[in-house]
């Protein structure tokens, strides 16, 4: 009779033992699961950040009368004025910060490049056009924006 | 028996509250739209084609603009620099090759472009039909899906006064 009790006891405890291994288990993976949840977001805002910023500097480099001739419609001598510039890319940086490159390239070969670096990036193209002084037309290309980092 | 049973009715509650908990969770959580970048894609796309040269000198003819403004405004007859191609096939093939050369279109978008008189029209010869120019997967125009849309107006200067024409871009997911 006395073992008997004695056994019942020990099935109980050993109930309780297993109940709370697979309530402290759930607890673990559901944290694990928030941690996930958790970079996955921030990472998420990093890339809107970056992406605001390229969009951005997409949209500087479309109005800027320091590179077109009407909005979205770029000049090739000023840009071809803007890459002779000693420290072209510190000046623009003090106005849309650092970490950045544009390409400006037309579909007819012509390629503008600024500040670009051997790095990783992330980057937007939008349809834009060159104005071409010598020929006195207007070609269809891209601006293409890239962030660093 | 009894403790064994609410034992597991204990376990699947705590898990459905966990999961329940990571569903809303998953629900709340935000994406990275790429909703700003596609406006500002497609708005730019209309302006910089209908901006572009179409190769003649002729001012009828010469931005892709003034090609699809000549076919509202010159008879059907005009060909562009006197022996060129009528205007309504050089703005078909310009813009056709044209959008051909974006990569992010060719591959994932289809469109239509719709160009048509702010007010007013004018009659088709061919078809008897008001005119209305159409470039493009034409079965956009009435396909009840997703499409990102933007306008553009070409002004024009007829003697009876001021006639814009409207071009209409639309993009669609492929």
């Amino acid at each position: 009779m006395r073992l008997r009790k004695r056994l019942k006891a020990q099935h109980e405890i050993m109930e309780y033992v297993i109940l709370t291994l697979f309530i402290v288990i759930i607890i673990i993976g559901f944290v694990f699961f928030l941690s996930g949840w958790n970079i996955t977001q921030l990472q998420l805002d990093k890339e809107k950040a970056r992406q605001d910023r390229a969009l951005f500097i997409m949209k500087y480099f479309l109005s800027s009368p320091l590179f077109t001739k009407e909005n979205s419609v770029f000049d090739d001598t000023k840009l071809d004025a803007f890459r002779s510039l000693p420290n072209e890319c510190t000046e623009l940086g003090k106005i849309i910060g650092e970490n950045w490159f544009a390409e400006i390239e037309t579909f007819n070969g012509a390629k503008w490049e600024m500040c670009t670096q051997n790095k990783n990036y992330s980057a937007y193209i939008v349809p834009a056009n060159v104005y071409r002084k010598f020929t006195d037309k207007a070609e269809l290309g891209t601006l293409k924006v890239g962030v660093y980092g | 028996m009894a403790s064994g049973q609410s034992m597991v009715i204990m376990i699947v509650f705590v898990i459905m509250i966990f999961g329940g908990l990571a569903v809303f969770l998953l629900s709340i959580s935000q994406t990275v739209s790429q909703k700003e970048y596609h406006n500002l894609y497609v708005h730019n796309l209309l302006l910089s084609v209908m901006r572009t040269d179409t190769g003649y000198t002729d001012p009828n003819c010469k931005l892709v603009s003034d090609t699809l403004g000549c076919a509202f405004t010159q008879s059907t007859e005009y060909k562009c620099g006197g022996s060129g191609e009528p205007c309504i096939e050089l703005a078909n093939g310009t813009l056709t090759n044209y959008m051909d050369r974006f990569e992010l279109v060719k591959k994932n978008f289809r469109y239509l472009f719709i160009a048509k008189p702010e007010t007013g029209v004018r009659i088709d010869p061919e078809t008897g039909e008001p005119l209305v120019v159409r470039i493009g997967d034409k079965s956009l125009e009435t396909a009840r899906i997703d499409k990102l849309k933007t306008v553009y107006i070409i002004p024009k200067f007829l003697a009876t006064g001021p006639y814009n024409i409207v071009v209409e871009l639309f993009l669609a997911e492929k």
